[in-house]
C-alpha cells in the first residue's frame, strides 16, 4: 500500500500543480473549458442520433461491422506504431527511471501502475472514440454500444506496454499490430469483395455481438482487460533499461514531433549535392525536409505511407467504378477525411526555430519563412494523399486526376497552416496534445466552410465543376495564408517567449 | 566496498565499454576521466540499473547486485531532469516515499533543503528551476533515500564558478560521510581538486587507474598529461 501511495502521490501532485499552472491563465483555462463543454454537448447529443448517420446506419450489418472493424484497426496502427519503435507513452519521461529504478517498489507493481496511468493519459481518446462512434455502431441498444467501444478501445490502450515490453524481449511481438491490420484489412477488402458474409468469420460475429451490446461479448471483452493487465504485470522483471530506454526515445521523438524535420534524424549521411544547388532563404526548410527523407529512415516510412495510400486509393476507385452511389465515394471521403484528421491532430512545435537568433536573422520575411516551415511539415501527407487521389480517380476519371491532388493537396496545407495557428495561440505542449487536437479539429472543420461555398458559387455560376473545384482550392490556399499570417502576429518579435511557453 | 569486473557494453558494433573492472572504497572520490564517447555515462547507466551490461559483475560489499542495483548506486545525471510539475519539496517526499524511508525523514528533509539552499525554493516547480537548483534538487532527492554510492555525471558542466565550488564541497562532504562518490569530468582542474584517484577511459577500455598526480612528468599540466594518454 506504501508503495501504491508514492505512485499515487507523483501522479496526484504532478496533474494537480499542472491544473493550477492552467488555472493561473485565462488564456489557457479558456481553451480546456470550451473543449470540455463542447464534448460534453457531444456526450449528449451524439448518441441520442443513430437515425440521422446516414453512412453507417443505412448500411446492412456485414457492412457495417467490416466499416467499424476498418476503423478500429486504424485506430490500432496509430497505437501500436509507436509502440513499434520502442516509444511507450506512459513511460514518457525519463525522470521516471531515474527516480523508480532506485526506488523501493516493485517493478510489478510500478508496471501495472503505469498500465492505469497509459489509460489515464490517453483517456481522452476513449472518451473522443465513444462519443463519436458509438452512434455509428449502435443498433437499438446506444449504452451496450457504448461500454462495447470503450471496452475496445481500452483494450488497444492496455496493450500497448505488454506489447512493448515483450517485443523488447522477443523482437518479434510488435509486429502482431502490423499482422493484425494486415489481417483486418484482408477481412475488410474479402468482405466487400467476396459474397460470404462476413458473420462467417468470427472476427465479424464478435464484433456485432459487442456493438450490439451483447451481454456475454461485453464479459468477455472486460476479461480481456483483466487479463491483459494481469499478464503486463507478471511480465515485469528487470524493465527500468527497456523504460529508460523508451522513455528517452519517447522524449526525444516528443521534442521532434511537431517540428517540419520530424523523421529520425540520421546519424550519418553522404554528402550527395554541392551546397551550390541548395535551396536558399526561406526555401531551405524544403530542402532540410527532403534531406531528413532522403537520409534517415524516412524512405521506408515514405515507401509504407504510398503503398496504403495507393491501396487504398485503388480500392475507393474500384468500388466506385462498381457503384456510382454514395456509398463508394463516402469510402474514399472517409479515407481522405481521416489522413487530414490525423495531420490535424499532429500539434506543431517551433521551439527548435524560433529560440534561434539565426531563424530571425535569415532571408525572407517571418510570413515566408513559416508559410515555407508549414508546406515543408506538409510534404509527406501531401504526397500519400496525391499518391491516392491518384489512384482512386485513375479508375474513374483519369481527367480530374491533375484538379482532385491540387484539391486535396491545398486541403492539407491548410490542416498544418491551422496547426501553426493553434500554436501560436497556445504554444504549450500540455495544451496542444490535449483540448489544442480538440480546438485544431474545429478549426479545420471550420476552414472547410468558406472553400466549400466559394467552390459551389462559382462551379454552379459558371456551370463549370472544374473552375468550382480550382477556386475552392484557391481558397483553401488563402485560408492557409491567413492562418499563417495570424500565426505571425503573434509570433513576431516573441520568438523566446513562446519557445518558453511551449515548454511549460 | 564497490567492485565492478568485466563491465562490457556493446550497442551493434560498437564497444560502448570493453571489460571494464575497479573498485572503491567507502569515502573515496573517483575521478572518471576520458574524451568524448569514452564510455563514461555508459558505464554509469549500467552501474545504476538502467542500461543492461552484455557481461560483467557489480557488487556492494561482496554482494552481487542484480538488477535493482538503483537503491545501492543512484546516478546524478549529467542534465539533471526533475519532474517540471513537482515543487522542489514534493521530489524529496516523492524520494523518500518510493524508497521506503524510515519515519522521521521530514527533518532530515529539511535540513537537506536548508544544506543546499533550496528553502526558498521549497515551493518552486521543476520546470522554474535553474540548471545548478535542479542539481541540487536531485542531490537532495537522493541524499534522503541515502544510498550507499553517488555517481556523479559531468556534474560541473553548466554551472558558474560558485556553483562548482559549491558542488565540489558537497561532494567532499559526501566523502566524508563514508559514500563512495564517482564523477565524471572533462574538467581535469576540478577533478585534481576533488580526488585523488583517476580512472581513465578511453574507447571503452580502461589505459589508467592510479594517482592523478602520478599521471604528470615533470613541468607537464593536466591538460597535456590527458591529451598525451588519450592520444
Amino acid at each position: 500500500m506504501k508503495a501504491l501511495a508514492a505512485l499515487w502521490y507523483l501522479d496526484f501532485h504532478r496533474a494537480r500543480n499542472a491544473t493550477r499552472a492552467i488555472l493561473r491563465s485565462p488564456a489557457r483555462l479558456l481553451v480546456w473549458l470550451l473543449v470540455a463543454a463542447w464534448l460534453a454537448m457531444q456526450f449528449v447529443r451524439r448518441p441520442t442520433l443513430p437515425g440521422q448517420i446516414f453512412l453507417f446506419h443505412d448500411l446492412a450489418d456485414p457492412v457495417a461491422t467490416v466499416i467499424a472493424g476498418a476503423i478500429l484497426i486504424l485506430y490500432g496502427v496509430t497505437l501500436g506504431w509507436p509502440t513499434g519503435f520502442g516509444r511507450i507513452m506512459a513511460f514518457g519521461d525519463p525522470v521516471d527511471a531515474m527516480f523508480l529504478a532506485r526506488s523501493a517498489i516493485d517493478e510489478r507493481l510500478v508496471v501495472f501502475w503505469l498500465q492505469f496511468r497509459q489509460l489515464l493519459l490517453n483517456s481522452w481518446r476513449v472518451v473522443v472514440g465513444v462519443v463519436f462512434l458509438a452512434a455509428y455502431f449502435s443498433h437499438g441498444n446506444p449504452l451496450g454500444a457504448m461500454a462495447g467501444l470503450a471496452g475496445v478501445l481500452v483494450l488497444l490502450e492496455l496493450l500497448q506496454l505488454p506489447s512493448a515490453i515483450i517485443s523488447r524481449r522477443t523482437n518479434a511481438l510488435t509486429y502482431v499490430w502490423y499482422a493484425g491490420a494486415g489481417i483486418g484489412m484482408l477481412v475488410v477488402v474479402g468482405a466487400l469483395l467476396a459474397p460470404a458474409p462476413i458473420e462467417r468469420l468470427g472476427f465479424g460475429r464478435a464484433l456485432i455481438a459487442i456493438w450490439h451490446g451483447d451481454a456475454v461479448a461485453l464479459t468477455a471483452l472486460y476479461g480481456c482487460i483483466v487479463a491483459v493487465l494481469l499478464a503486463g504485470a507478471a511480465r515485469a522483471k528487470d524493465v527500468y533499461p527497456e523504460f529508460y530506454a523508451a522513455a528517452r526515445r519517447t522524449a526525444s521523438t516528443r521534442a521532434r514531433a511537431g517540428r517540419a524535420d520530424f523523421l529520425r534524424v540520421p546519424t550519418s549521411a553522404k554528402v550527395t549535392r554541392s551546397g551550390s544547388t541548395m535551396l536558399r532563404g526561406p526555401w531551405v526548410e524544403i530542402w532540410k525536409q527532403l534531406a531528413f527523407v532522403r537520409r534517415g529512415n524516412g524512405l521506408v516510412l515514405v515507401g509504407a505511407g504510398a503503398v496504403v495510400a495507393l491501396a487504398f486509393g485503388f480500392t475507393g476507385g474500384a468500388l466506385a467504378g462498381r457503384n456510382t452511389g454514395a456509398f463508394s465515394f463516402s469510402i474514399g471521403f472517409t479515407v481522405l477525411l481521416l489522413v487530414l484528421i490525423l495531420q490535424t491532430l499532429r500539434s506543431v512545435s517551433l521551439a527548435q526555430d524560433i529560440a534561434k537568433p539565426l531563424w530571425w536573422m535569415g532571408d525572407g520575411s517571418t510570413f515566408a519563412k513559416l508559410a515555407v516551415w508549414t508546406l515543408a511539415s506538409s510534404l509527406p501527407a501531401m504526397a500519400f494523399v496525391a499518391l491516392g487521389v491518384t489512384a482512386m480517380f485513375a479508375l474513374i476519371n483519369p481527367a480530374q486526376i491533375a484538379l482532385y491532388v491540387l484539391l486535396a493537396s491545398c486541403v492539407v496545407i491548410v490542416t498544418r497552416a491551422v496547426g501553426v495557428l493553434g500554436y501560436a495561440l497556445t504554444p504549450s505542449q500540455i495544451d496542444q496534445r490535449g483540448p489544442g487536437m480538440i480546438v485544431r479539429l474545429l478549426l479545420f472543420y471550420a476552414s472547410m466552410i468558406a472553400p466549400t461555398a466559394v467552390g459551389l458559387i462559382v462551379g454552379l455560376t459558371a456551370r463549370n465543376t472544374d473552375l468550382g473545384l480550382v477556386c475552392g482550392a484557391l481558397a483553401f490556399l488563402g485560408e492557409g495564408a491567413l492562418c499563417v499570417a495570424l500565426a505571425v502576429v503573434r509570433l513576431n518579435g516573441r520568438g523566446m517567449e513562446i519557445a518558453l511557453i511551449e515548454g511549460s | 566496498m564497490l567492485s565492478v569486473r568485466d563491465l562490457t557494453k556493446r550497442f551493434r558494433d560498437t564497444i560502448a565499454v570493453d571489460d571494464l573492472s575497479f573498485s572503491a572504497a567507502p569515502g573515496e572520490i573517483l575521478s572518471l576521466l576520458g574524451p568524448n564517447g569514452a564510455g563514461k555515462t555508459t558505464t554509469f547507466l549500467m552501474l545504476c540499473g538502467l542500461v543492461r551490461p552484455d557481461a560483467g559483475l557489480i557488487a556492494w560489499s561482496g554482494t552481487l547486485l542484480g538488477p535493482r542495483r538503483g537503491r545501492t548506486i543512484a546516478l546524478i545525471p549529467e542534465n539533471p531532469e526533475v519532474y517540471p510539475t513537482l515543487t522542489v519539496w514534493e521530489h524529496i517526499v516523492f524520494s523518500a516515499r518510493s524508497c521506503n524511508v524510515a519515519d522521521g525523514w521530514e527533518m532530515r528533509a529539511n535540513d537537506l533543503l536548508e544544506r543546499f539552499e533550496l528553502t526558498d525554493k521549497r515551493d518552486a516547480l521543476g520546470s522554474a528551476l535553474s540548471k545548478g537548483m535542479k542539481q541540487k534538487t536531485l542531490i537532495a532527492a537522493t541524499l534522503i533515500a541515502d544510498p550507499p554510492v553517488l555517481l556523479f555525471d559531468e556534474p560541473m558542466v553548466g554551472l558558474d564558478p560558485a556553483g562548482q565550488r559549491e558542488l565540489r564541497e558537497v561532494i567532499a562532504g559526501l566523502s566524508r560521510n563514508g559514500k563512495v562518490v564517482v564523477v565524471s569530468t572533462h574538467m581535469l582542474d576540478a577533478a585534481h581538486a576533488l580526488s585523488s584517484r583517476a580512472l581513465i577511459l578511453k574507447g571503452g577500455r580502461k589505459i589508467y587507474d592510479g594517482d592523478i598526480r602520478s599521471l604528470a612528468q615533470e613541468n607537464e599540466d593536466l591538460e597535456s598529461v590527458f591529451l598525451r594518454i588519450t592520444a
